[in-house]
């Protein structure tokens, strides 16, 4: 029974087709290539499938960057990518395809690097359309105007990079691990689908900071390596999702690195 | 109109003003009194022109409207950010037709033999400053959506009027 349970949630993709409006008529599986971190800078790498369901071809791809992007790559390869870092004022990290991605075929890495600790950010997708005419309509108030993120585009939740927090002590880092553990082991996310796993997750962050407070530095770490090896043989069974498994990895290397 | 003021004399009236913007003058006569008279400039205020520049073109001026690239400053700054980008992005100019009259108001686009006549078949918008068309033809799928996105950036919307007899996008902002 547990077996077909696994492969029934492994069959869900991760974004739905959550709109019925030009540009939402796609239907994403967003996985997590890989995220690294060096001295205050993360970057996070992504593939996209653009799943044979989808009605219209996948076209742009934002991410929310809170901190700023600092880098930013236009992949190589069989289809043309631009890239940007801003869309109406707000920093993403922006990829868009000269040509468009049918149903059934996946996008090369698309990889940014922001200043700052990788965390769950918003994700918009869209598909392309043929756009409206507009030429017989009275000028509307400008504040009216649709935003493309809301209307043409669907969304959800994806890893990306958050600015530090204020406190970067480990004892706030290990509270922040806690807390995205905890979040990706519920709802909506659910990242993790073995509850087992996730408790015993939680319980090596709390032992980690158990050993942390007492002086225990080694111990701390240790309970830390014992955490990534849960994550990746969790990943490769496939109770972990990609989007977790590099997410939580990275964060807790971050703290091997602060304690 | 006509109203009677009462004892005072004084009353107050409210002018509408028509579609096409331009000055109006408000006359007042009154049996035995020297007529009296207001004028009323019709316009949507502090249009600016869009400036020339090597980097895009502009199209449309006829001789009775010479000037027909005048929009907001918002309006008009997202147009030359849309055309440098372009420029880096392709180097090419884009050609923007028209946006709005210098004094806002009805833009009889149509004039002329087989249109309306003036002030009678207008766009309907490119009224307040917030459109402006840009030319089509000769642009590749790739800087259409250029322009598409980059537009939309600047927080606009596109309208797809290629299909017309003057291909253009009708970009709103």
């Amino acid at each position: 029974m547990r077996h077909i349970l696994l492969s029934l949630s492994l069959a869900i993709p991760s974004a739905t087709l959550v709109g019925q409006n030009p540009g939402q008529k796609i239907n994403l599986d967003i996985q997590l290539a890989s995220v690294n971190t060096a001295a205050d800078t993360s970057g996070v790498s992504y593939v996209i499938t653009n799943l044979s369901s989808s009605v219209e071809p996948m076209w742009r791809y934002f991410v929310d960057a809170p901190s700023g992007v600092l880098r930013i790559a236009s992949p190589s390869g069989t289809f043309k990518w631009r890239s940007d870092t801003s869309f109406r004022g707000q920093s993403m990290a922006r990829w868009i395809l000269t040509a468009y991605l049918a149903g059934g075929s996946v996008t090369p890495e698309l990889h940014f690097e922001s200043v700052g600790v990788p965390g769950i950010v918003i994700y918009w997708a869209g598909g392309h359309f043929q756009l409206p005419s507009r030429e017989d309509e009275l000028e509307p108030d400008t504040a009216a105007l649709p935003d493309p993120l809301g209307a043409a585009m669907i969304t959800g939740k994806t890893v990306g990079v958050e600015a530090w927090p204020a406190d970067r002590s480990a004892q706030a880092l290990l509270a922040r691990l806690r807390s995205l553990t905890l979040q990706t082991c519920a709802t909506p996310l659910l990242w993790i689908t073995d509850s087992t796993l996730c408790t015993q997750l939680v319980s090596d962050v709390d032992q980690a900071e158990s050993y942390r407070s007492g002086g225990q530095i080694a111990s701390a770490k240790s309970s830390l390596e014992h955490y990534r090896s849960l994550l990746l043989s969790g990943n490769t069974a496939g109770t972990v999702k990609s989007s977790s498994y590099w997410l939580l990895k990275s964060n807790s290397e971050i703290l091997d690195r602060v304690m | 109109m006509q109203f009677n003021t009462g004892p005072t004399g004084v009353d107050t009236v409210t002018f509408v003003a028509p579609d096409p913007a331009g000055p109006v003058t408000v006359t007042g006569t009154l049996s035995g009194a020297r007529k009296g008279l207001a004028k009323v400039q019709v316009e949507v205020k502090d249009l600016m022109k869009l400036p020339i520049d090597p980097k895009y073109d502009t199209t449309g001026a006829k001789p009775v409207h010479p000037d027909n690239h005048y929009a907001t400053q918002s309006h008009i700054g997202a147009v030359i950010a849309l055309a440098n980008e372009f420029w880096y992005q392709f180097g090419k100019k884009l050609t923007f037709n028209d946006s709005s009259l210098e004094l806002g108001g009805l833009y009889d686009v149509d004039l002329g033999a087989g249109g309306g006549g003036y002030w009678t078949y207008p766009h309907r918008g490119h009224r307040l400053g917030q459109n402006t068309d840009v030319r089509t033809n000769g642009l590749v799928q790739e800087e259409l959506d250029f322009v598409w996105d980059t537009w939309e950036k600047y927080g606009g919307t596109v309208g797809d009027e290629t299909n017309t007899s003057q291909p253009h996008y009708h970009l709103t902002r």
